[in-house]
């Protein structure tokens, strides 16, 4: 006797896991689809430059011919337009001459123009990123280790690992805001500025010139003025990376033993970017991180925030 | 009793189609959960000294079957890295050792075989749907254009050449079953889906497979009937036209990091395979071993200046290659025997032998067996069609 799965239940099993794929998609569109993320329709125009033509264009990379010497600000969003099509782009460096102004390390919104012979109008606009329902409030401060080659990632795994929202007075390549700087004072004012937090993470990496007469009360004073901000914020370090240069790693081991300390006195959260960082594939060349520390910065920074 | 064995079977049946439908479909764990509870319908469904007596009358064919999990496991006593990393391949090829125990200790009939063809065709329309709905709703509300290769990638959630290959088999099929059955509107407005995709995917080693696997099972089937004597050229004319298509010309054109330039693929790909040979013959006899570490591979990469392939690790992207390193030469001839063994079961069942040159043919350029997907979909085509060849002879005509 033959016996059949009844038409029924396969019907069931169909509609069954298609409702779970589509929830689980939907759940995770707005990390895996970037552009999903910003609020196009409270887009706010900065500045109009002139037209302009596209010499070469990829997928993290852009050049064009302007005539005029504009001045562009990297916290904003770029966007070229023909026709009824946009293309917005963010980026990380901006090197400009007489002719040519050169974007690199970009982040396409949607995707690159195809077209290199039309005439775009380049302007510059403010793109706000939409921020969700009881998001945990996030800062991240420290120097260019939060922005520079492959520190996007930082910020956008732990967007997938939690629900974060991430504020500052900078924005990175993919949108999220930061504080960064090595004028330490500076820092200090920026983070006072910033109200709600209520996760704070502290990244310097071999940027910042910290003296160790001094270091102990400038740690302090981070902290002092994290907590008077938040009285309950979680206040996550990040302790100094491994490098292949011996005199900065030499004094980032001392450091690294002051830090363990305070953080210990102050009941501070030390997460240990040094012994993660000294392992293989972590350095992106002999100072700066790769994708891979980044990512598993992020995956024990998830770790630690309630 | 009889009613009994009635829900044993159906509950045996509902989960090896619950393992075949989730191939293709979004989310890899509900391929792993399937897979599970086929295991756990499989110990009810019928009887210890069953499974014993027609596991012992078919062990040979199981131990063939089983060779790649096996050489991983061998792998595992010598290679280079650490025991962990290594003892994960051994649970990715998991489904070498169970697909075989189960379905050559179970009958699998002609029906079962063609039930759950049927329904994979089914579960791959649905999942090129899905995609398709996604992409449309990107493109509406300006927000990307996702309907090529990789961007497309993003909303099957599975890699493209291995979404190409799901279509590739699911069309074989529908040609079988727009040859055998009714409703022919059906049929024909599906594969006009499936090449659709097809399109989109532009994986140049898919066209390949099905001019190949389409040419010669049309042949073999059609060719006999007069009116029909040249329609096995068809799908050499549909090659060509994908060929000269839109999509497929922008994937010949130079894209991949050499000496920080860009180059075309098939450049490229001599390149990367040059760096494998070079490896291999560090360690020809026994291989490096199971997941052993790749770094002086790497570093090859790194040598010949093979950007792309050096920031992304890439692995050998051919099947007998990755064999070759992993377990050296002795271990690509044990695979290889396998193969052979394959095809000397299949080759009087047009179909299921189409389906074999599809595999073998993706295998040329792409390591199919390295994910999870590869490995489950030709380990379980390959014991599912072998099992019902074992048990009935005679009706292989298909």
């Amino acid at each position: 006797m033959i016996y059949k799965v009844p038409k029924l239940l396969i019907f069931l099993l169909y509609v069954i896991i298609i409702i779970i794929t589509s929830i689980r998609f939907y759940s995770k569109v707005k990390l895996n689809f970037n552009q999903l993320n910003f609020d196009f329709k409270n887009e706010q125009l900065l500045h109009n430059f002139s037209k302009c033509k596209i010499d070469s264009v990829s997928y993290n990379f852009l050049k064009i011919k302007i005539k005029s010497k504009t001045k562009l600000n990297s916290n904003y969003t770029g966007k070229l337009s023909f026709n009824n099509t946009s293309y917005y782009f963010r980026y990380v460096y901006v090197k400009q001459d007489s002719i040519y102004t050169l974007f690199k390390g970009v982040e396409w919104l949607i995707e690159p123009p195809k077209n290199k012979t039309n005439l775009y109008n380049f302007s510059e606009v403010k793109l706000p990123i939409k921020h969700q329902k009881n998001e945990i409030k996030a800062l991240t401060i420290g120097d260019e280790f939060l922005y520079i080659n492959e520190a996007k990632y930082l910020r956008k795994e732990l967007s997938k690992e939690k629900k974060i929202g991430f504020y500052g007075t900078k924005k990175d390549v993919l949108g999220y805001s930061y504080i960064a700087t090595t004028n330490l004072n500076k820092l200090i004012k920026d983070i006072e500025k910033q109200n709600n937090i209520e996760t704070y993470i502290f990244f310097f990496g071999n940027s910042t010139k910290f003296e160790l007469i001094s270091f102990e009360n400038t740690i302090l004073k981070f902290i002092k003025t994290a907590k008077n901000k938040t009285k309950d914020a979680t206040i996550i370090w990040i302790n100094f990376p491994f490098t292949l240069n011996n005199k900065i790693n030499a004094k980032n081991k001392t450091l690294n033993t002051l830090l363990k300390q305070i953080t210990k006195q102050k009941n501070i959260k030390l997460i240990d970017a040094y012994s993660l960082t000294s392992q293989s594939k972590m350095l992106l060349n002999d100072k700066d991180l790769s994708k891979k520390a980044y990512i598993n910065l992020a995956h024990k920074i998830s770790k630690l925030i309630k | 009793m009889i009613i009994k064995q009635k829900y044993r079977t159906i509950f045996f049946l509902t989960l090896l189609l619950f393992t075949v439908i989730t191939i293709p479909l979004p989310m890899y764990n509900l391929n792993a959960i399937a897979i599970i509870g086929l295991v756990i319908s499989w110990i009810t469904y019928n009887s210890f000294q069953t499974k014993k007596e027609l596991l012992i009358k078919n062990y040979i064919t199981f131990l063939i079957l089983s060779i790649p999990f096996w050489l991983t496991l061998i792998g595992i006593i010598y290679t280079n890295n650490n025991f962990d990393n290594a003892f994960k391949e051994v649970r990715q090829m998991l489904p070498f050792l169970l697909f075989p125990l189960i379905l050559l200790t179970v009958n699998v009939n002609k029906e079962t075989v063609h039930f759950l063809l049927k329904q994979f065709t089914i579960a791959v329309s649905i999942a090129s749907l899905l995609a398709l709905l996604k992409a449309s709703y990107f493109k509406f509300n300006n927000l990307g254009s996702y309907f090529y290769y990789h961007k497309f990638d993003l909303l099957t959630d599975k890699h493209a050449t291995y979404f190409s290959l799901f279509i590739v088999i699911s069309f074989l099929y529908l040609i079988y079953l727009f040859i055998n059955k009714n409703r022919k509107t059906v049929i024909l407005l599906s594969m006009f889906l499936h090449l659709l995709i097809l399109y989109i995917l532009s994986v140049r080693i898919s066209i390949i497979a099905l001019v190949f696997a389409a040419t010669y099972f049309l042949f073999k089937k059609i060719k006999p009937i007069k009116m029909f004597k040249f329609l096995w050229l068809l799908p050499i004319i549909f090659g060509f036209l994908f060929f000269i298509s839109n999509n497929f010309i922008n994937r010949n054109k130079p894209s991949v990091l050499y000496k920080n330039q860009q180059i075309d693929d098939f450049t490229f790909r001599k390149l990367h395979w040059q760096a494998v040979l070079k490896t291999i013959i560090e360690k020809p006899l026994f291989g490096i071993g199971t997941r052993g570490n790749k770094e002086s591979l790497f570093l090859k990469y790194k040598e010949l200046r093979l950007e792309s392939a050096f920031n992304n690790q890439y692995n050998t992207h051919n099947q007998y290659l990755e064999f070759t390193l992993s377990n050296g030469f002795l271990g690509v001839l044990l695979f290889l025997f396998m193969l052979l063994f394959i095809y000397n079961k299949l080759k009087l069942t047009p179909l299921a032998l189409s389906f074999f040159i599809v595999f073998l043919i993706y295998m040329i350029t792409e390591s199919i067996l390295q994910r999870a997907s590869g490995i489950t979909l030709f380990s379980l085509f390959c014991s599912l069609l072998i099992s019902n060849i074992i048990h009935e002879p005679k009706q292989q005509n298909y």
